[in-house]
Formats: C-alpha cells, sequence, structure tokens
C-alpha cells in the first residue's frame, strides 16, 4: 500500500489490515509497529512503547503516539 | 505374556511431547499418535449427565449463576474454534506435505486431535447450557447461539495454535477461580472438572507449537507475538475489563463478552500471566517472566 492511500483518508487500523495484501489481522499491523519502535531504538536510542489500538483507531492517532513519545524521549536526552 | 503383565506395562497416557524428533527420527507413526491421543482421551472422560446433575440448583448462589450464564455463552466459542482447526490443519498439511514431511505430519497430528478438543469442549457447553436451562435464569438465546457460532478467520499456524493456548490459559485459571470462590460440592467438582479438561487442552497445544518451532521451519515470533498481544498494557487478556470492545463482526472473542456483575471476579490475571510464560517455554523453550521480556523477546525476533 502506498503512504497516500494509508494517510490520505486516514484509515482505520481494520481498513487497512482489510486494504493490505500483506497483513493478515490486526498482530500483522501490530508487527508494522514494532519495526518503527525498534527502528527508532537502533537510529536514535528512543524507546517509544506500543500502543495497544483497537481497530477503529485512525492511523493518525497511532502516528501521533509515536511523535510525541519520542519528542519525549528526545526533550529528556537533551 | 499374559494379559495382566501387558496391562501392568502399559505405559501412563501422556501428551507426547518430543513430536518433532518423534517424527524425524521415524520413531512414531501418525497412527502411533492418534493411538496415544484416543488412550488419553479415554482416560480423561467424565459424564456430563451425572455431574450436572450433582450440582444442587436450589442452593446456589447469585455469584454462582452468573458464573455459570457467562461461561455457558463462552463455551459455544469453542466449536467454530474446533472447526476452524480442522480446516486450517488439513490446509496446512496439504501446502507441507511438499516441502517437509515432519512439519506435515505434526500438523496433521493436531488436526487429528481437534476432534478430541471438539469433543471435549461439547461437554463444557451442553453441560453448562443444560445447567443453566435449569436455573430459570437468563437463557442462551437462539440469536446469541448463532453469533457465537461464527467461524474465525484463518492465520499463520503457529500463530493459531498461541491463540488458543491463551483462551485455554485463560479458561485453566477462571474455571479453577469459580471452583473456589462456589460453595456448591456438585458445582465445585463441575468446575474442577472443566479446569483440568482446559489445562490438557493447553499442553497439547504447546506441544504441537513446539513441534513446529523444533522443526526449524517457524520462529518463535509467532508465538511471542500472541503473547505480547495478550500480555500488553490494554491488551486481549484483560478482555470485557477493558474500556472498549472490539466490534469485529466477523467472530467471537469470549473473553470479550464476559459480565459478572455483582459476582467476585474470577480472572486472576497474575495467574494467567504466570500460566503464559510457561506456556512460552513449553511452546519455544524460551523463558520469561515479565511482561516486558515477552515484548523485548518478541521484538528481537523482527528486523
Amino acid at each position: 500500500m502506498t503512504e497516500s492511500a494509508v494517510f490520505a483518508p486516514d484509515l482505520t487500523v481494520a481498513e487497512i489490515v482489510a486494504a493490505s495484501p500483506g497483513l493478515v489481522n490486526s498482530v500483522d499491523f501490530m508487527e508494522c509497529c514494532a519495526k518503527v519502535a525498534n527502528g527508532f531504538r537502533q537510529s536514535h536510542g528512543v524507546q517509544v512503547r506500543l500502543p495497544a489500538t483497537s481497530l477503529d483507531t485512525p492511523i493518525s492517532v497511532i502516528v501521533e503516539s509515536f511523535v510525541q513519545q519520542a519528542s519525549s524521549a528526545v526533550a529528556v536526552a537533551q | 505374556m499374559n494379559q495382566a503383565l501387558l496391562m501392568a506395562e502399559r505405559p501412563a497416557p501422556e501428551i507426547l511431547p518430543g513430536l518433532f524428533g518423534r517424527f524425524s527420527r521415524g520413531e512414531m507413526t501418525l497412527a502411533d499418535v492418534e493411538w496415544e491421543q484416543q488412550r488419553f482421551h479415554e482416560h480423561r472422560r467424565w459424564n456430563a449427565v451425572e455431574l450436572v446433575e450433582a450440582v444442587n440448583v436450589n442452593e446456589l448462589t447469585e455469584a454462582d449463576r452468573i458464573y455459570i450464564l457467562n461461561f455457558a455463552r463462552a463455551e459455544l466459542t469453542t466449536k467454530p474454534g474446533a472447526d476452524r482447526l480442522a480446516g486450517l490443519c488439513d490446509r496446512q498439511c496439504r501446502k507441507w506435505l511438499s516441502e517437509d514431511e515432519n512439519v506435515a505430519k505434526i500438523i496433521q497430528a493436531c488436526g487429528t486431535w481437534s476432534r478430541y478438543w471438539n469433543e471435549e469442549e461439547a461437554h463444557h457447553e451442553a453441560a453448562l447450557t443444560y445447567l443453566l436451562r435449569r436455573l430459570d435464569f437468563e437463557p442462551v438465546t437462539d440469536e446469541m447461539f448463532l453469533e457465537y457460532r461464527q467461524i474465525f478467520p484463518d492465520d499463520d499456524m503457529l500463530r493459531t495454535l498461541f491463540l488458543l493456548t491463551m483462551s485455554e490459559v485463560k479458561t485453566t485459571v477462571m474455571y479453577t477461580s469459580m471452583a473456589n470462590k462456589t460453595r456448591d460440592p456438585g458445582l465445585k467438582a463441575l468446575f474442577r472438572q472443566i479446569a483440568t479438561d482446559e489445562a490438557h487442552h493447553m499442553r497439547y497445544f504447546n506441544t504441537f507449537a513446539r513441534g513446529l518451532v523444533d522443526s526449524g521451519k517457524y520462529t518463535p515470533k509467532g508465538a511471542f507475538a500472541i503473547a505480547h498481544f495478550f500480555l500488553r498494557e490494554g491488551g486481549e487478556m484483560y478482555g470485557y475489563a477493558r474500556d472498549t470492545k472490539e466490534a469485529r463482526g466477523t467472530h467471537v472473542n469470549w473473553w470479550d463478552q464476559l459480565d459478572f456483575r455483582s459476582a467476585e471476579r474470577p480472572d486472576d490475571f497474575e495467574r494467567q500471566r504466570k500460566l503464559t510464560y510457561a506456556s512460552l517455554e513449553q511452546s519455544t523453550g524460551i523463558s520469561v517472566s515479565t511482561p516486558q521480556e515477552v515484548q523485548d523477546t518478541w521484538l528481537g525476533f523482527i528486523a
């Protein structure tokens, strides 16, 4: 799926799982979030808590959660 | 050798560990494994009619009635669970036959065993729905019966097995807890019997999962993903106690639908967590003891 296909309509977790050919269910979506968290940790040394999101959560809320956590961690480090 | 001596030398029925090794070394055939499953199934059989009739329905408390209501409903989801497992195992077995015969055999052994699981769960469902009807309490309506019978969607084989492990972890703990809370000897015996069955099912799922992991064709990642999915803050383990319930539309997760009202909650989450760690070790050989360790181990498997 392209970025614009996911972020422009602000798809929910359920909609992303349904539209993606690579995701079977929300466990796969959780793994995608984990990859992002691993990336934060490896590239910036920032620990991000993985959010437990319901199926009707829009992607914007999840992204915002990651951004806020990363910003807070960076601020603390500085 | 006389018949008495033969019977004396017959080993006690057990849930066979080390399935991958037994198949890959040629020590057992699928027919051998099936016979061990049959022996184990027979040694733990019980009579639902007798146990239900031993419950003194006139002496049950409000809490007892609420427990029976909740689990009469919850048990309705085990038949679609077992039906789904049988179908998934057949499809996965065919897929693996051309790639790894031993993996195909482990999955076939699981599919074969699913009929015993289905039958044993039928005891639980029939006993509790019948008991509920004797209570003159809230019934299981046909509408609910049909809704709870929806078949679960397919998933990866190892993840499916560990999800079923988690369901059995929850039922083992909750039936044990309810058995300890009720004062009626008949209901106590029924709940204890069901808890024992659920613990056996949990061990079976762990054994099949371990076979897949031992084959090297499945990494432990799938088991840890499901464990994290349950143990994380706001995760599936906390089911009905969460602020929001998932509207899935495809199937019913029984743990989301519980409603204990005035009755003491039988969750014992600490016990559920410990059984989860034990199951992870049985399924993967990896020892963990906190939700954070589960998450860290899972993240370690993700590139």
